[in-house]
């Protein structure tokens, strides 16, 4: 299940929001030299798209467990000690995206509650830190369910 | 507690759990957070988070990164390395070691199109070590040699260490590239300095009769002129100030994509591959970098960087001697810890520390990139022995074993970039 979830909100951020990204980066230059047309919206736009990019790809991975980290010690922990550390890890991992989560929640209400939005188009900023909230959440998720595997022994 | 002796005990903290395996990035945030939330309270603190996570997040800057990302990724599968490496063997098919050479300038090539160590050594390591060892190297020579050579994509323009270098310092990342190109020559000619010191290894193997390329060489000019041209529009275009970098991603990757359709070398199937990988990476460098962004925040009000800084310049020793020792303190790092986890966790100590010894920001990001490279080859960490090591079989030991005479070269550059920094400084000040 979390996996599918996973995979549905990758697929959008990979084959929908990345491209659009590299595409509009682009057109923007061209559009400026070429026809001298530049995008006055063009900025605000790419940097929610990055946004979405950048924080939208952390639950998967947190799930396939790909964050740059030490694995100086793992060797160690192959033992039934060393399953409990790992989920542990994953425990304490999961409890800081929560927190992170929590931060932007109220940071998307601070957003409704004022009506900020982008400086050229009017876009709100409230979903989009409302997504960041979303995808933190899912990380603290995926990071428990790495948890649960590895106290089975399975990770 | 005095913020002194919190900014000390966070820091001690952030670096236990980042030894004992918790992501770096997760480490970096709730290292700042509750350092944040005992120096200022924990309201603070969540506020201190969201503005970072936010304001990174939407930084135009770092737009540069997946773009830049997502580059590497369609070069490596539209196979236009291959082209390049093709073409330098059939030229230096009579040099002694010629094979050696051909993989060096090759990966210099390559890099010079994709800002990304690890994409080079998968690319490279698929395409030169099978035709080394065909010839008759050694498994640790050959292997040793793209290792090593494909650290050249990091420093040669475009690099994503020196965008994310860029955007941590709010240095200007389009001079970082231009301050990478001399250094990054100067490294590619000590590789194959060291490849024509070893050739009596590798003068055996040339003996041996050349594996011809099936396929003629006019259709490899394809891949040359491409890398060519990419180099020139993206590079080019920073040096004169037409693009910005973040703009100058996007006219690289619409590059890459319109000629890797026109050539027919990009399937569907390796499309969707570079780009979940490209957000997948983008993602993770993302977390470090607005998790260092948070701590080294945090660092600066407990006043713990001013006291590093206080204490290195009261040592009685010469700005040369201290960053001949900060070089010896990143390779201990990096015997221990990834290559970005090591530039975040030191740039909020080792950035104020080589600008108080007299050293432009431009000049640091590019000596802490070469260290950098250096890292990525030395045990037990070294990640592009270990990719290596993945993509053709041949053991990590026995690369490790064959990279140290490339690890002596690049730390001699290290030296020679310490005592003659104009190496990197000069070309960027002529596009002032």
């Amino acid at each position: 299940m979390m996996q599918r979830v996973i995979d549905f909100l990758e697929g959008w951020i990979a084959y929908l929001i990345l491209p659009g990204l590299a595409v509009l980066v682009a057109a923007d230059v061209v559009l400026r030299y070429v026809l001298n047309l530049p995008l006055r919206w063009g900025n605000d736009v790419k940097e929610l798209l990055l946004l979405l990019v950048v924080v939208g790809a952390l639950p998967g991975v947190g799930l396939a467990d790909q964050h740059i980290r030490v694995g100086l010690f793992d060797r160690f922990f192959r033992n039934r000690a060393g399953q409990i550390w790992v989920a542990l890890r994953h425990v304490l991992t999961g409890l800081v995206a929560l927190a992170i989560g929590y931060a932007v929640l109220l940071m998307a209400l601070d957003m409704f509650r004022y009506g900020d939005r982008a400086e050229m188009i009017a876009i709100s900023f409230w979903p989009f830190a409302g997504f960041v909230a979303l995808t933190a959440g899912l990380s603290a998720l995926a990071e428990f369910v790495r948890a649960s595997r590895a106290v089975r022994g399975d990770d | 507690m005095d913020p002194l002796t919190l900014g000390i005990v966070v820091m001690s903290g952030m670096l236990v759990v980042v030894l004992l395996g918790l992501p770096v990035g997760y480490a970096l945030l709730g290292a700042g957070t509750v350092g944040y939330a005992v120096l200022s309270g924990p309201s603070q603190a969540l506020t201190q988070v969201g503005l970072a996570l936010w304001d990174n997040g939407t930084n135009f800057l770092f737009i540069a990164v997946p773009l830049f990302i997502l580059m590497g990724q369609l070069i490596f599968h539209a196979g236009l390395a291959e082209d390049i490496f093709a073409l330098a063997q059939r030229a230096l098919r009579r040099l002694p070691g010629g094979l050696g050479v051909s993989t060096v300038l090759a990966s210099a090539g390559f890099g010079a199109v994709t800002g990304s160590s690890v994409a080079a050594v998968a690319t490279m390591g698929n395409i030169a070590v099978p035709q080394m060892i065909k010839r008759g190297y050694s498994d640790k020579l050959a292997a040793a040699t793209v290792a090593s050579a494909a650290t050249l994509a990091i420093i040669i323009p475009p690099s994503v260490p020196l965008v994310i270098y860029g955007v941590w310092s709010e240095t200007s990342i389009g001079a970082l590239f231009i301050a990478g190109i001399v250094p990054g020559l100067i490294l590619m000619l000590a590789f194959v300095a060291t490849v024509m010191v070893q050739r009596r290894q590798y003068a055996s193997a040339a003996s041996l009769p050349l594996g011809e390329s099936e396929r003629p060489l006019s259709s490899h000019a394809v891949g040359l002129v491409s890398v060519i041209v990419i180099f020139v529009v993206v590079i080019g275009g920073i040096y004169a100030g037409m693009f910005t970098p973040t703009e100058a991603s996007g006219i690289g990757v619409a590059s890459v994509v319109l000629i890797a359709l026109a050539s027919r070398r990009l399937s569907l199937v390796a499309l969707r591959a570079a780009l979940k990988e490209t957000i997948r990476t983008s993602a993770a460098i993302f977390l470090i970098l607005t998790g260092g962004i948070i701590l080294s925040r945090f660092l600066v009000q407990t006043r713990l960087t001013d006291a590093v800084v206080g204490l290195v310049s009261g040592l009685d020793a010469s700005p040369q001697v201290v960053l001949l020792a900060l070089a010896l303190v990143y390779l201990l790092l990096g015997a221990i810890m990834d290559t970005f986890g090591m530039l975040i966790l030191t740039l909020p100590l080792v950035l104020p520390i080589t600008v108080a010894l007299g050293y432009d920001p431009i000049w640091t990001g590019i000596y802490l990139t070469i260290l950098m490279e250096i890292a990525m080859l030395t045990p037990p960490i070294g990640l592009n022995v270990f990719v290596l090591e993945r993509a053709t079989g041949v053991p990590a030991s026995r690369i490790f074993a064959g990279v140290w005479p490339f690890v002596l070269a690049s730390l001699a550059v290290v030296v020679l970039l310490i005592y003659v920094p104009q190496i990197a400084t000069w070309l960027p000040e002529t596009m002032r």
